[in-house]
Order: C-alpha cells, then sequence, then structure tokens
C-alpha cells in the first residue's frame, strides 16, 4: 500500500507548488521584464527630451553667443562705413576695438587686395599674404561678416574669423575680419552643456572637421580619420545629412544645427549613465521577486500541510474502506470543508456498518435457502425423471396394445371376408339343393311313368344311376363345403377367445369389444354346430343314395320280373324327395346363420379398425406425454441447475459479504 | 433562464448598437447640417497672400462654409487678440499665418481647444499635433532642389560651378530650406560647387542688387546667380543690366513667380523661378480646417506627410518654356 501510494501518486503539496511557483516565478519575470521594458523606455524618452532640449538650448546659447560677436562686428563694420574714415581715423577706430572684447584679442583688422594689412596698434595679429589667407578669400564673397571655416592663422592658433567686404570709396576691395579661436568656442561649447554627463562637440558639416571639443587635440581634426569610432560614425551621419537622434556605438547621441553657419553641434550621453539608474532598479526588483517567491512557496507548503492534514486523515479512513474495513473510526478535523466532510464519512461508515450487518445476515439466510432449494429440486428432478421413465413404459405398452388392436381388425377383416365367401358357398349349396330337388320331382314323374313304360325303364334306370351318382357327388361336396365351413367356425371361436383376452387386457377401453368377442364366439359354436348336423344329414344322404343305387339295380333286376317293385321305388322316390326337402331347408337355415355370422364379422371389422384408430390416438397421446415427461426432465434439471447457480451465488455473497468487518476483531489494527 | 438572460444581452448590445449607430449618423448630418466657421487670421497681407485668401474663400464659398478673414497687420499682439475671440467666439477651425512662428505656444493657449492650421510660415516641428495642429505650405527645399536641378541641367557640361547664392534674412525658415535643398541638391550631384558669393539680401531687391555690384568688383566669374525669392533675383538683374553682363551666359533663378519675376522670365533675363501655389495653399488649408472640424479625416488628405503634421502643397517649377501660364 505504502509502495503503491509512493508509485502512482504524487502529493497535493508538490502538485500545488509545481503550479503555482512556475506560474509565480513567470510572472514576476514578466512582471521585472515589463516593468524593466517600461521604465526603460520611459527613461529613455525622458532622457531622449532632456538631450533634445539641452542640445537646442545650448544650440541657441551657441548661436546667441555668435551673433553678439557677429552683430558687434557688423557694427564696427557699418560705423566704419558710415564715416568712411581717412586711413589715420580708421586707425583709431581699429586701435579703440581693440581689447574691447577678449573674446576676438586680436582686434578688427583690414586688408586690402593689395596685401596691406590695417590692425590694432596693440595687436598681435601677423599675416604674410593677407590677400591669400582664408578669412581675406572668404570675406570677399560676402557683404556681412560671416564667420570662415577653421584654419590655423599666421600665429599657429586654430581660429574661425569673422569677416566680409568693407565698402568704402578706395578702389580696392578690402576685408575686415576678427579671428575667434576654437579653443575659446570649445569652452563656450561646453559651457552651455544642459545634461549632466552629457558631452558636446562641433562639427562643420562642410568638411566634417571638429570646430570644438573638450578634448583640445582632437579640434581641427577631420571625424572621418578619427581614430575613436564614434567620431567615425558620427562623420558619416554628418556626411549622409541624417541629424535625427539616434544611439551610436552606446551613446545616445542629437544633432543640432547652427543658424547662420554650416557647423553641427553634437550632444551625447552613454546609454550607461541614463540606464544606470534603472539597472539598480532592476536589481532590486530582481531581489524582491525572488523573496516574493520564496516567502510563497514557504507559505504555500505550509498552508497545504495544514489543509491536507485532515486530509490525510480522512485518506486513512477511505484506504481502509477500501479494504472492506468498517470499524474504522474517523477523528474529528475542524469545522471547515474538510471537518464536514469527515463528518459525513463518519455517518457513511456507521450507516455502511449497519447496512452491511443486515446484508450479512440476509445473505447467510439467502444461503442456507439456497441450499434447500437445491435439494429440493434434486429431489424433483429424481421424481420428474422416475414420471418419464414410467410414462415411456407405459407408452411402449400402448404401442403393443394398438399393436394387438390393429392385429384384431386385420383378423375381423378376414373373418368378414371368410364368412361372406361361405354365405356364396351357402347360396350355390341352395341351387344345388333345388336341382336336386328339381331331378327328384322328374324322378319320381319318371317312375310314375315306369308302370307305363316298361321299356325305357332300363333307360331311365342308368339315367336315374347317373342322377344319383351326381347327387352322391353333390353330398360330398356338400361334405367338403361344410368341413370349410366348420373349419372356419373353429377358427372364428379362436380368434374370439383371443379378442377377448386382448380385450381383457385393454382394459375399460376393451370391454365393449370383449362382448362382440364373445358374440363372435357364440356364432361361431352355431355354426360349427350346424356343419356337424349338415355332415350328418349328408352321411344319411350317401347312405340312402348308396341304397337307392343298390335298389336302383335291383329294381332294374326286378322290373324286368316284376313291375310291382316299380310302385315300391315310387314310394321311396317320394322319402328322398322329402329327405331332399328336408335337406334344403336346413340349407336355408343354414344360409341365413352363414349371413348372421357375415353381419356380426362386417361389425367386428368395422369396431375393430375404429379400435385400432382409437388406438393409434392413444399412442399419439401417450407420445405426447412422454415428450412432456421429457421436457419436465429437462424443466427440472434446469431448475436444478438453477438452484445449484443460486447456491454458488449465495456462498459467493456471502464470502464477499464476510469480507466487510463491522466489529472489531482481536489482533486487527 | 439563461437562454432568456443571453437574449436580453444581445438585445441591449443591439440596440446600443442602434443608438450608437444612429447618432454617429446624426452627429454627421449635423455636421454637414450646421455650417463650419473658420477663423483665418492673417500675418500681414501680400500679394502672395492675397492670393492665397482668394483661394481659400472661393473653396470656402464653394464648400460651403463660413470662412472669416482678418488681417493682423505685422502684430503679434494683435493676431493675439484674433485667436482668443474666434476662441470665445467659438470658431470651429483657426486658419493662421503666424506674425512669428516663435509664437506658436501662445498662438495654440489663445485659440483653446479648436484646431490651428498653420500656413505661410511654419512653426517648429514640435509645436505641431497630428489631426490638431497642422502646417499647410510647400517644402521650402524643393524650391531649393528645383533651382539646383535647373542649374545642373544648364551647366551640366561644367565640372566646377561657381555659385552666387542670394537669401533672405538669416534665420527665417524660407531662408534655411530653399538655401539647405540649392546646396545639399548641387552637394549630391558630385560637381565642385564653390560658393563665390553668398550673403543675405533680406528678400530686398535694392539689397540685393547693390551686393551683386559689391560682387562683381571681385572680379570673380559666377556661372550663375540663385536667389531665395524673385525680388532679389530681380535685384541682380537689374545689377547685371548696368553691368552690361549678358543674360543668357548668366542663369538668375528665383522662387515664388511673381508677376516681376514671369515677366522677366518672359524678357529673357531670368531664367527660372519656382511657382508657390498659393492657390492650392489657401484651398488645402480649407479643406484640411474642413476635415479638422469632423467632416472627414485628416489622415487621408492628399499631400499630408507620414507623421500627419504636414499639408505639403507641390511647387511648379517655371522656365521660359511654361511662363506664360504663370504671373497673372
Amino acid at each position: 500500500m505504502k509502495e503503491e501510494k509512493q508509485r502512482g501518486t504524487i502529493s497535493i503539496k508538490v502538485k500545488l507548488l509545481g503550479i503555482i511557483l512556475p506560474v509565480v516565478i513567470l510572472i514576476m519575470v514578466l512582471l521585472v521584464g515589463i516593468s524593466y521594458f517600461i521604465s526603460r523606455t520611459i527613461i529613455r524618452g525622458y532622457s531622449e527630451d532632456l538631450l533634445t532640449s539641452s542640445i537646442e538650448n545650448q544650440a541657441n546659447q551657441i548661436e546667441a553667443w555668435l551673433n553678439e560677436n557677429l552683430a558687434a562686428f557688423q557694427m564696427a563694420k557699418q560705423a566704419i562705413e558710415e564715416t568712411n574714415p581717412q586711413p589715420a581715423e580708421l586707425q583709431g577706430i581699429l586701435d579703440g576695438y581693440y581689447g574691447f572684447n577678449d573674446n576676438y584679442p586680436d582686434g578688427l583688422y583690414i586688408a586690402d587686395a593689395d596685401g596691406n594689412l590695417m590692425k590694432a596698434a596693440g595687436s598681435g595679429k601677423t599675416e604674410a599674404d593677407p590677400a591669400g589667407a582664408v578669412w581675406y578669400q572668404e570675406g570677399l564673397t560676402r557683404w556681412n561678416m560671416g564667420f570662415t571655416k577653421a584654419y590655423t592663422n599666421d600665429a599657429g592658433a586654430e581660429v574661425i574669423s569673422a569677416s566680409g567686404i568693407l565698402k568704402g570709396d578706395t578702389g580696392a576691395l578690402r576685408v575686415i575680419s576678427a579671428d575667434l579661436t576654437l579653443e575659446r568656442i570649445s569652452i563656450i561649447v561646453n559651457s552651455y552643456i544642459g545634461m549632466d554627463q552629457a558631452r558636446a562637440f562641433l562639427v562643420s558639416s562642410a568638411d566634417g572637421t571638429v570646430l570644438a571639443h573638450h578634448d583640445n587635440a582632437l579640434i581641427s581634426t577631420k571625424l572621418s580619420g578619427a581614430d575613436d569610432a564614434f567620431l567615425r560614425d558620427i562623420g558619416e551621419k554628418v556626411a549622409g545629412r541624417d541629424y535625427a537622434m539616434a544611439e551610436i556605438d552606446r551613446n545616445m547621441t542629437a544633432f543640432a544645427q547652427i543658424q547662420g553657419t554650416d557647423w553641427i553641434l553634437v550632444s551625447y550621453i552613454p546609454t550607461d549613465v541614463i540606464y544606470a539608474d534603472i539597472k539598480g532598479v532592476r536589481t532590486l526588483m530582481i531581489v524582491i521577486g525572488l523573496l516574493s517567491v520564496l516567502v510563497l512557496a514557504v507559505m504555500v507548503e505550509r498552508v497545504v500541510h495544514m489543509v491536507i492534514r485532515p486530509v490525510k486523515e480522512l485518506t486513512r479512513v477511505v484506504t481502509a474502506m477500501t479494504g472492506g474495513d468498517f470499524t474504522i473510526e474517523v477523528r474529528r478535523a475542524g469545522n471547515d470543508e474538510i471537518g464536514v466532510m469527515s463528518r459525513y464519512v463518519e455517518r457513511f461508515i456507521s450507516s455502511m456498518r449497519e447496512m452491511i450487518r443486515s446484508i450479512h445476515a440476509v445473505s447467510g439466510r439467502l444461503n442456507e435457502q439456497a441450499g434447500n432449494s437445491d435439494e429440493v429440486s434434486g429431489q424433483m428432478y429424481d421424481a420428474s425423471r422416475l414420471q418419464s421413465q414410467s410414462m415411456k413404459e407405459l407408452n411402449t405398452t400402448v404401442e403393443q396394445l394398438s399393436l394387438s388392436v390393429n392385429e384384431i381388425a386385420d383378423n375381423a377383416t378376414t373373418l368378414a371376408m371368410v364368412v361372406a365367401d361361405t354365405k356364396d358357398d351357402g347360396g350355390q349349396v341352395e341351387s344345388r339343393m333345388k336341382e336336386t330337388v328339381a331331378v327328384s320331382v322328374r324322378g319320381k314323374e319318371d317312375m310314375q311313368r315306369v308302370s307305363g313304360a316298361m321299356k325305357d325303364i332300363n333307360a331311365s334306370m342308368e339315367t336315374l344311376q347317373q342322377a344319383i351318382d351326381k347327387v352322391g357327388k353333390a353330398s360330398e361336396e356338400i361334405n367338403d363345403i361344410t368341413t370349410v365351413i366348420g373349419n372356419i367356425a373353429d377358427q372364428t371361436d379362436l380368434l374370439s377367445l383371443n379378442a377377448s383376452i386382448e380385450a381383457a387386457r385393454a382394459g375399460e377401453a376393451g370391454r365393449g369389444f370383449a362382448v362382440v368377442a364373445g358374440e363372435i364366439g357364440h356364432l361361431a359354436q352355431t355354426s360349427a354346430e350346424a356343419v356337424r348336423n349338415i355332415e350328418n344329414l349328408i352321411g344319411e344322404i350317401n347312405v340312402l343314395v348308396g341304397d337307392t343305387i343298390r335298389q336302383t339295380g335291383e329294381s332294374v333286376k326286378n322290373i324286368n320280373n316284376s313291375s310291382t317293385l316299380v310302385g315300391n321305388a315310387l314310394r321311396t322316390f317320394d322319402t328322398i324327395f322329402n329327405n331332399i326337402e328336408q335337406v334344403n331347408g336346413l340349407v336355408q337355415g343354414m344360409i341365413k346363420k352363414v349371413e348372421q355370422v357375415d353381419d356380426v364379422a362386417t361389425n367386428v371389422a368395422a369396431i375393430s379398425q375404429e379400435q385400432a384408430a382409437s388406438s393409434e390416438e392413444i399412442l399419439a397421446t401417450s407420445e405426447t406425454m412422454v415428450e412432456q415427461a421429457d421436457h419436465i426432465t429437462r424443466s427440472s434439471e434446469r431448475v436444478s441447475d438453477g438452484a445449484r447457480e443460486l447456491t454458488a451465488s449465495a456462498e459467493e455473497l456471502y464470502g464477499q459479504i464476510a469480507r466487510f468487518r463491522t466489529e472489531k476483531e482481536a489482533g486487527v489494527q | 433562464m439563461r437562454i432568456n438572460r443571453g437574449i436580453r444581452m444581445l438585445a441591449v448590445c443591439m440596440t446600443l448598437i442602434a443608438v450608437l449607430t444612429v447618432s454617429g449618423c446624426s452627429r454627421q448630418t449635423m455636421a454637414g447640417q450646421k455650417q463650419i466657421r473658420i477663423f483665418l487670421s492673417l500675418n500681414e497681407m501680400d500679394t502672395f497672400r492675397q492670393t492665397l485668401v482668394d483661394a481659400a474663400m472661393a473653396k470656402a464659398a464653394q464648400e460651403g462654409v463660413e470662412l472669416v478673414v482678418e488681417d493682423a497687420g505685422g502684430s503679434i499682439e494683435a493676431q493675439v487678440e484674433q485667436l482668443k475671440r474666434a476662441a470665445a467666439e467659438e470658431y470651429d477651425v483657426i486658419l493662421c499665418s503666424a506674425v512669428s512662428t516663435d509664437t506658436a505656444v501662445q498662438l495654440k493657449l489663445s485659440a483653446g481647444d479648436i484646431p490651428i492650421v498653420f500656413f505661410n510660415s511654419c512653426p517648429d516641428d514640435r509645436y505641431l499635433e497630428a489631426g490638431k495642429y497642422v502646417y499647410v505650405g510647400s517644402d521650402e527645399a524643393v524650391a531649393g532642389q528645383f533651382q539646383a536641378e535647373y542649374v545642373l541641367q544648364q551647366l551640366g557640361s561644367k565640372s566646377e560651378i561657381n555659385v552666387v547664392l542670394v537669401k533672405g534674412p538669416r534665420s527665417h525658415s524660407a531662408t534655411v530650406g530653399r538655401t539647405n535643398g540649392v546646396k545639399e541638391a548641387l552637394a549630391d550631384s558630385g560637381k565642385t560647387v564653390n560658393y563665390v558669393f553668398e550673403d543675405s539680401a533680406n528678400w530686398d531687391m535694392a539689397q540685393a542688387k547693390e551686393l551683386f555690384a559689391l560682387f562683381l568688383r571681385t572680379g570673380v566669374t559666377a556661372d550663375c546667380v540663385i536667389c531665395n525669392n524673385d525680388a532679389m533675383a530681380l535685384g541682380i538683374v537689374e545689377a547685371a543690366r548696368e553691368a552690361g553682363i549678358d543674360f543668357a551666359s548668366l542663369p538668375i533663378l528665383g522662387v515664388d513667380a511673381t508677376a516681376d519675376g514671369c515677366a522677366a522670365i518672359k524678357a529673357g533675363e531670368m531664367q527660372f523661378t519656382v511657382y508657390q501655389s498659393g492657390k492650392g495653399q489657401g484651398e488645402a488649408a480649407v479643406e484640411m480646417a474642413i476635415r479638422l472640424a469632423g467632416n472627414g479625416d485628416p489622415e487621408e488628405m492628399e499631400g499630408i506627410s507620414e507623421d500627419g503634421k504636414y499639408v505639403w502643397v507641390d511647387f511648379e517649377k517655371v522656365d521660359g518654356s511654361n511662363v506664360t501660364q504663370y504671373g497673372q
């Protein structure tokens, strides 16, 4: 359990810290980053504004300074032009301006095209070739005083001059000029810087010469030839006339054009200086951010620890419950959501305990009942199997019965046929008897005529003899027929006996049939008796016929001798005739009896056929019964299986319920 | 319940949109109905400004807006007073040619919340603001460029050019812009350019004449004379005529295409000038004013600069070939 917990689960504390800390760190980083970026942008904006305002101010100051000087020169020049002085007066004016302003210590000086240089008396200005000097050449291009480019004067000083044509009546053109040293200009430039730690220098946009720089060594040098990459880059910008503020080589750099000149004032401040403060702020923010994250981590850890302590307790309880242990006790924890949860878990456990107890009891009973039911269903199964078997046996018996009935029906049919044949034979006997009667009538008539015509007697006697022979033959045939009838009767009797037995076997169903069989037997015996009577009569006929033959023979012998005997013969004939009449009657009676037998036999056949059909039905019914019995057996088998399953389930249920412990046992922790 | 709430929210949104749309429409129609009132404060009337004001009046009449013109007569105080009055009378826009561009801040303050279209003289860039304080004018540097282009075209065969440059007042914005335009364009040509004489004649013909006479005394040969305006160019013409210089060999260039200047070109005395379209500036100023009054987007204005602070009206080159179209 412990292992599983360690393997499969991650604690809430780790999860929470895992989610919160990265998010907080991310937020902190973003916050610090964004703050830094924004502050940087703002500071940069301020610095740009400051630098812009500084350089503009500086440019204005320089312009003002230049204009002031230029205006002073211009005023002096105008004064000279207006007074149009003589050379001596002009010298006086120049002397007067000398030392007037230390920006141009050499004072004003004038040169003409002929190379004459006029200067103040105290001025140290020298010029080897005034007409070829920069100030003179440039001065010739304007009447208003303007500044020349930077150059080195004869005294070796880096200067610019303010110069212009001096109008006058004299024929030669004169140029008036004054020198301003670049060193002085540099001092002026650097004095007017309005931003702390910013630097400035002045460049001529015409040729990229440095006019003023805090590093005097750079004055008069070209930016393009500078050792410093920053200066070279500025040189490129100036050459490209790109005077927009830009960050060049980690310096924020601003440019300003000095009005009235082609000078460019360049002011710059290192970005490190600008961002120094913001870097401090950034470091502080990072430190605060780290501390915050740390404090947060500790707080989260503590809070989570406090919060999940009761959860752990609940986990213990739930784990025990999962293992089926409902004996566990819930320790109350606080009045927050988890406390509420604990109370409800406690209630849950107690209600579960009750429930499991009652389920336990119920399942015990159920198990018992299932056992009983199993037993009962076993018995039921056995009983149904027995019943099925009995039904099968009964079926076999009925089948046999059916067979027997069929046999009886067949026999009865045969009997009926035989009886019908007997009836036909009886008919023949009757016709023969009639013939016999007719012949005996003719015999009698002949005998009556015997006395009349004795000569025909002999022939007649022979005919008579033949007729008698025929009678004898007919008697024999009758005898044969009766023998047959007798046999039939015997057989019928036997059959009826059998039928009775079978009827007795069929029980109630065969009772009617037994009566019929009895009647058949009775008829058969009567038939046999009649046959015996016929036999006896025929025997007598045969004897009489024999006697007749003998007597006829004697008569033939005696006819010749005695006609009296004819009379005797006639009487004998009458007797014969009577006997034949008697026989005829008997035969008639016999035929009637046989017809009765025929009817009975036909009935028997019909009845026995019905019987056979009934027994088929009985058979079918009993087969259905067998099927049903089988069905019952199978069903009871299933019931038995079900009961067994029920028993198994009840046992399993009992086993499962037994897992739940609701009462403390000794040795169970 | 939830669906109902959703439907209700939707209905509210739709209503809001409808109201906004309607109010937006009504505002527009109101702006269309309510006459836009424009106040024009002129520094001081001259011929060029007259052209400009006439064009502005015509444009205003055409657009159906009210335009009141007052001349400050070169007085800063009068101009400030005019702007204060315009603000009090709640004009929609003020057109202003500043007596002094240094007073831009004071002018803006006097106008209160009313947008100002500056023209004729341009205040410093930092005093302008897109959609509020706009300058309508022509880029002076372009005039200088046009002059330089003409010179280079005429003297293209020379590798070294001697230029006489006659400028306006030292720190005048037109002087600076036009001079820089000339110098930069010439420098970019790669030729050696010698400014054999470069001085200010303060827009003045007589001063220019005097300067050129002085220059002629130096004996240096000039290849061309470039002046910041036509008046000074005419002064050069006079000086040259007196000195007997052949005008064909000395191109004299001016700016402004004034009637006199154009006449001089026709006479073959001057060769080139640049027409600053007073009419175009007047019309553009009124159009910008209408847009600033809410009837159109100022940023969509033709000729607006990228930063939205300037509306540049094109200069036109005037020489012998097309001079008849100008100077009337």
